[in-house]
């Protein structure tokens, strides 16, 4: 059962390895902040969804699976939802349309289709941590090599907390804008595809 | 068969649940919902009015305020928006009585110009050039000539928006400013009329000061809270004899309390027969001082113009 968790984090890495849910990923890691909580509220719908349709998937006709997996991924994200916009409505705002989005993000409903669907619900709870946890993690380091390089500060909470400042003045007053615009994104998740690849071949 | 109603069983079993689910959601996050965005906004319009002891009133749900202070109304608050360069920009924007502008801010929520050059709309210097514009100033200097405000280098689209939403907003709200110059020119009429009563009028000074018998009368300004106040004073071998007061609220912010108290109080007659140097030892009403020291100031400043134009 470890070996699931592990092997969701590293082997089969939603973004590294199985390159699935990039939409999101590309979008919203503008900041590590950003990074995160968009990350924790896919862990979330990712744990529910998985341990849900683990335990009914007996009796869950084969032929109508995907529309079954759509409303119940649906339905968790529409939790999500709610609970981002009444209790942290800075993040709620920043990310945006991306976390009703979440119910199409392929790397769900794959796990979905590609996992939870065939295993018991211990190994689909496990299987939701470890990917959930791999893409949170993933999601962090680019928002912040992205806010970092781009805006020089680091975890800005907006409306909480400032940031730290990682290089001076001088380079936040003419950073890299480059990294927290789209191409900045793919150069950053090209950079951490390459060197995952580089010593995973080893 | 068998297959067939399974299937439907499981969809409609599925139908059920979710929704059901989610109504319990919805029903336990929907008043902090409501709760945080009326915190965010009454947040944001007392950055844009930092003044504790104010209250807001709507006008238009989410777009038009009413600022009253001690329950006079002080000025407006709006909200306009249009299309920057990527997205929509909405700046939430007060202005005083005067209809000059007293700050701007623009809101963050589904802001998403270029980061570091259009996103800059939302630094501070950028939008402390708007204070105590007016609707004619509200134009970037490189496109009119009597605009007094800058673009931001190479943000040019995203600074006009700015601009031209201020602008838009202020040109449909103003008539909702508190003293508009109809109102001012209705009560000026009228209260000289009473003032000069059958005598014939001379104008001495045009707008200024004017003499009928043995009185002369003066129009004075001072400033009030957050807007001029207009007096009108007669006066007969050196002693006041009547003044008469226009308050900004006047036939505008129609809650009674204090704008009109000082007139209830009858504030202008404590003024009757006084000299001009037994005016600072008149008391104000007690928590109108600002209100009641800028009808003093009014009468004073008046006065001095009063004694040059008479011996000119």
């Amino acid at each position: 059962m470890s070996r699931t968790f592990i092997d969701g984090i590293i082997k089969n890495n939603l973004i590294l390895v199985l390159a699935i849910g990039l939409c999101p990923t590309l979008a919203v890691t503008t900041s590590a902040y950003n990074g995160l909580g968009m990350g924790l509220a896919a862990t979330f719908v990712l744990i529910f969804s998985n341990l849900i349709i683990s335990a009914f998937r007996n009796i869950i006709p084969d032929n109508l699976r995907i529309p079954i997996f759509i409303v119940i991924i649906a339905t968790f994200v529409t939790v999500v939802d709610y609970t981002l916009k009444a209790y942290v409505p800075f993040l709620s705002v920043q990310l945006g349309v991306f976390v009703p989005l979440i119910v199409v993000n392929c790397g769900i409903l794959g796990r979905a289709e590609g996992f939870a669907y065939d295993h018991s619900p211990g190994y689909a709870l496990m299987d939701g941590l470890g990917i959930g946890l791999g893409f949170t993690i993933i999601l962090f380091v680019m928002g912040t090599i992205r806010e970092i390089l781009g805006q020089g500060i680091w975890l800005k909470i907006p409306g909480m907390f400032s940031g730290f400042k990682v290089f001076g003045e001088a380079f936040t007053n003419s950073s890299v804008i480059l990294m927290i615009l789209p191409p900045g994104g793919f150069l950053t998740i090209a950079l951490l595809m390459g060197i995952f690849n580089l010593f995973r071949r080893k | 068969m068998k297959k067939r109603v399974r299937q439907v069983l499981v969809l409609f079993l599925v139908g059920i649940i979710s929704p059901f689910l989610l109504s319990f959601v919805y029903r336990e996050t929907k008043p902090v919902i409501e709760r945080t965005k009326k915190e965010q906004l009454n947040k944001s319009l007392q950055e844009v009015f930092p003044d504790s002891l104010i209250r807001f009133e709507t006008v238009k749900n989410d777009t038009l305020w009413r600022i009253y202070k001690n329950d006079s109304c002080v000025g407006i608050i709006y909200r306009s928006s249009k299309k920057g360069y990527t997205s929509v920009i909405r700046p939430i924007v007060s202005v005083d009585s005067r209809g000059k502008i007293i700050r701007l801010k623009i809101q963050k929520e589904g802001l998403s110009e270029t980061p570091g050059l259009g996103m800059n709309v939302t630094e501070d210097w950028f939008q402390e050039q708007f204070r105590g514009l007016s609707e004619d100033e509200l134009w970037l200097k490189k496109d009119r000539e009597e605009g007094k405000l800058d673009a931001i280098t190479s943000a040019t689209i995203s600074s006009r928006a700015v601009v031209s939403a201020v602008r838009e907003g202020l040109k449909n709200f103003k008539k909702y400013i508190p003293s508009s110059s109809s109102t001012h020119n209705e009560w000026f009429r009228n209260a000289l009329e009473s003032l000069l009563g059958n005598s014939r009028m001379e104008v001495i000074i045009q707008g200024k000061l004017w003499k009928g018998g043995d009185r002369y009368i003066y129009l004075s300004q001072g400033e009030g809270f957050a807007s001029m106040i207009g007096v009108l004073v007669s006066i007969r071998n050196d002693t006041i004899q009547e003044v008469h007061i226009q308050f900004p609220e006047e036939g505008f912010c129609e809650t009674p309390g204090y704008g009109s108290r000082v007139i209830d109080e009858e504030f202008d007659k404590r003024f009757k027969g006084k000299a001009i140097q037994d005016i600072d030892g008149i008391d104000a009403i007690s928590g109108a001082t600002i209100t009641s020291n800028a009808v003093k100031n009014a009468i004073k400043t008046g006065y001095k113009e009063f004694i040059q134009g008479r011996n000119r």
